[in-house]
């Protein structure tokens, strides 16, 4: 047997293949009241955009040069920042990507992360 | 790669054969395996990747980075196979899907593309600052790789030293941030340390690439480092070198950074003779590769 329209859960299927089918039908359902006008045009439903989050970011990982800056470090090289990334917090071991000019702080935490 | 192969088909059948028939159909067939194998290196590069911040290859990460490679393969065809009206629309479209979270789906390509991009999303938090960085620097990316390429008129006004480093850094940047966001989607931390040698593996694979799609880029008038550069094998040949140098100096000796560098001397490898193959032929279309 097959899930319904709706994402209903039938026999003979996992729970874990019937919970993503019924999560692939909200998600779908959600993109067609936006595109039936049942949403308003201006509601967010995710914004991933991070710019003025990271511009309050303390230290700038370049991560093509494998170099971590001091936000305003003067040693940063001037034009296009496409492989910047804001990093708030330095971990052990960030100190060996220490660019020279900044002389970062060296912090030995490790903080908890869950899979 | 049978392996990787074969849980690419098994993690990606059912979702497409579900959500986008038009690809199952037999005039599609070399379309779907172009989608398997593209899924299938994603799988080898997620393994290594996995293994390097040092979790283990599970179903679940070979889920993931099924779904990555699906992503991808989706997204890349959106940009480079529809002409250049669709390239820019699809880029407006995408930008409001980072932003807004909106996509209107059309077709049964952009339902699957739909499709996988909200099960990777579930996968994880797409919001922990790294990959909400590296999927907004992946799109940016891709958006100047599109507008490079319908507007050469932008590049011929550069010089040539100003060109090809424009070129470059463009190669460089969608691969490396791909590979950046596989990484986070697969586990929930990378070192910087280790961060670094994997973003400069993901420029040495795009450039690869575009070693072996050399003459069909210069047929479709597409302009890449490779195909702009005075002796490109000389010059993939040193860039294979300093990235596998790179691998040994910066990563700690692990499977993980062995089965990187071994897919990346086969890549190299294939790519070569792909580059050699492609020389003669003149039809335009794009054939399949391992």
């Amino acid at each position: 047997m097959r899930p319904n329209e709706a994402g209903t859960m039938v026999r003979g299927q996992s729970m874990s293949k019937g919970l993503a089918h019924l999560a692939d039908t909200v998600a779908l359902r959600v993109q067609k009241l936006r595109s039936a006008g049942l949403l308003r045009e201006t509601a967010t439903l995710l914004n991933l955009d991070y710019t003025s989050q990271a511009a309050q970011a303390p230290y700038l990982f370049d991560i093509a040069r494998g170099l971590l800056h001091r936000k305003h470090c003067a040693a940063m090289p001037n034009g296009s920042r496409s492989t910047f990334y804001a990093v708030w917090e330095l971990r052990k071991g960030d100190e060996k990507l220490a660019c020279p000019t900044c002389a970062l702080p060296i912090i030995s935490d490790e903080p908890c992360h869950f899979d | 790669m049978k392996r990787y192969r074969a849980s690419a088909e098994e993690n990606l059948g059912p979702l497409f054969a579900r959500h986008c028939p038009s690809l199952r159909t037999p005039t599609e067939t070399a379309e779907y395996r172009k989608l398997i194998e593209l899924t299938a290196k994603m799988q080898v590069v997620g393994h290594a990747c996995t293994e390097i911040a040092g979790y283990g290859f599970d179903r679940r990460r070979q889920r993931i980075s099924s779904l990555f490679g699906a992503c991808c393969f989706l997204g890349d065809s959106f940009l480079d196979d529809y002409g250049a009206a669709a390239s820019r629309e699809y880029i407006e479209r995408f930008e409001l899907l980072l932003t807004k979270g909106w996509f209107e789906i059309r077709n049964d390509r952009e339902q699957a593309f739909y499709i996988v991009l909200a099960r990777l999303c579930g996968k994880r938090d797409v919001f922990q600052p790294m990959l909400r960085q590296g999927l907004c620097s992946l799109f940016q990316a891709q958006k100047l790789d599109v507008e490079l390429s319908l507007n050469r008129e932008k590049l011929g006004m550069l010089s040539r030293p100003q060109k090809l480093s424009v070129l470059s850094d463009c190669a460089r940047d969608k691969s490396g941030h791909a590979i950046t966001c596989l990484a986070l989607f697969l586990v929930p931390q990378v070192s910087l340390s280790q961060h670094y040698p994997l973003y400069k593996t993901g420029e040495l694979i795009s450039h690869i690439d575009d070693f072996g799609d050399c003459y069909l880029d210069l047929g479709q008038q597409k302009m890449t480092y490779m195909n702009q550069v005075k002796r490109p094998a000389k010059m993939l040949t040193g860039i294979f070198q300093e990235t596998m140098t790179l691998l040994d100096t910066h990563l700690c000796p692990s499977h993980g950074r062995e089965l990187l560098k071994g897919f990346l001397y086969r890549y190299f490898t294939t790519r070569q003779r792909k580059h050699e193959a492609e020389r003669g032929r003149h039809d335009g279309a794009r054939a399949v590769y391992e």
